[in-house]
């Protein structure tokens, strides 16, 4: 069975709440690994807010933020204030922890998109 | 604004972070307004538009700090839970008791004794509630307690010996128990009337009908025993609940009826006499009920 037949076409059969919340949940865990890729090539918080919103990653600062400083608290960024710029600013980057961790965490992701493209393509039959 | 809003953020962030945070979101504050600016806002409401979107600053420093932005979180939440359900089944009731003797130690009346034992069960709730719970949300912000509290969480781990067994649940022990007690405390109280007289009295049958109800509450007493003992509804108890019954139905009958009461005397009194039928109205319909539900009992026990 195909996804995408009229009949699932239709997005308003689920409360937007719903919606909403599912969406959030599904993408929560993906924050993380898209931030250790990105950081590879260092940037300060609001820059990569910007940065993950043109790449088609919606998050908010208020949850960016913090997170930046959890994962250099856990040792998977680095952090840097470089002063030359307009204003100083705390530049992240990732560290070979993080690097590490990333690979991890995009096998995983590979091996979770795997099992739902065996399954999207009636697998199970 | 600006600077209210990082001042509100930075006063509940630990010290050692608070000024780097600062520094940090001051900047992307600034960058953030710029951004708006050129977009062609104005500066002023840029500012405003931008503050907003951060959001609450006590969840934004929360989220800074690691705080956990609830009371218990699920790690403690069923142990918490559990510790609670069982003081609470004991440690209010224990003090209302010694509360209660206390009083009517030092020569407190009965009203007095039992009021000011409710009241000391009530405190005693309030801080069981209050403590327990404070112990448990201190536990979720400090790993140092939360190490302490380790033991008790483990005990408290769920494994499939935990499951209530099914039969028991019939009767829940705390039931029985109650009627155990009404059960005593009436036998206390008939045997304590079998001296005092009352009008409309057939003396004459008196101690024969009290004898009887002792005999009967003593029956009772022994089958609320037997029904924690067995833990479900049975055919035998089952019976012997009916039996019970039936004998306080016949007992009330035979009482009210003449056996106890001078029904002559009673005539003179219509409303007296009416009043008396229908409590054995009354009683013999749960006397009926109740037996009934022991044989239903018996058929949900073997299904």
């Amino acid at each position: 069975m195909m996804l995408c037949n009229a009949q699932y076409c239709r997005f308003d059969m689920v409360e937007p709440e719903l919606r909403a919340t599912l969406r959030q949940e599904l993408r929560r865990g993906s924050v993380v690994l898209v931030c250790l890729l990105a950081l590879r090539e260092p940037d300060y918080g609001y820059a990569l807010v910007n940065t993950l919103e043109k790449a088609g990653v919606e998050t908010d600062a208020n949850t960016l933020y913090p997170l930046l400083r959890r994962l250099e608290r856990q040792g998977l960024v680095s952090s840097e204030w470089i002063t030359e710029d307009p204003r100083p600013r705390k530049y992240y980057r990732t560290t070979d922890a993080g690097t590490e961790v990333a690979g991890l965490l995009l096998d995983d992701w590979s091996a979770i998109s795997g099992t739902i493209e065996h399954f999207r393509t009636g697998g199970n039959k | 604004m600006k600077n209210r809003y990082v001042a509100t953020v930075l006063c509940s962030i630990p010290e050692n972070r608070r000024s780097d945070v600062d520094r940090e979101l001051r900047a992307a504050i600034d960058d953030a307004i710029e951004a708006k600016v050129e977009q062609g806002e104005q500066p002023s409401t840029a500012e405003t538009t931008v503050l907003t979107d951060l959001g609450d600053p006590a969840l934004l420093a929360a989220d800074y700090s690691d705080r956990p932005l609830y009371l218990i979180g699920p790690r403690f939440y069923l142990p918490w839970l559990r510790l609670m359900r069982k003081l609470l089944a004991v440690i209010p009731m224990l003090a209302g008791m010694v509360s209660t003797l206390v009083h009517l130690v030092t020569g407190a009346g009965l009203i007095e004794a039992i009021l000011g034992g409710l009241w000391t069960a009530l405190l005693a709730a309030v801080n069981v509630v209050v403590w327990t719970t404070l112990g448990f949300a201190m536990a979720e912000r400090d790993d140092a307690m939360a190490a302490d509290l380790e033991p008790l969480t483990k005990r408290a781990q769920w494994s499939l010996d935990r499951l209530p067994r099914l039969p028991d649940r019939q009767f829940r022990p705390g039931e029985v128990i109650g009627s155990i007690v009404v059960t005593a405390v009436l036998f206390i109280v008939v045997f304590n009337v079998q001296n005092v007289t009352f009008p409309f009295v057939n003396t004459d049958a008196w101690d024969r009908g009290i004898a009887l109800l002792l005999g009967l509450l003593g029956f009772s007493l022994l089958l609320e025993l037997s029904k924690l003992h067995v833990g479900q509804w049975s055919y035998p108890l089952a019976g012997a609940n009916a039996a019970v019954n039936l004998g306080f139905a016949a007992w009330w009958v035979w009482a009210l009826g003449g056996g106890m009461i001078n029904v002559d005397d009673l005539a003179a009194y219509d409303s007296l006499t009416v009043s008396a039928w229908l409590t054995v109205a009354i009683i013999v319909a749960i006397c009926i009920w109740d037996a009934y539900k022991g044989f239903a009992g018996v058929r949900r026990a073997t299904t």
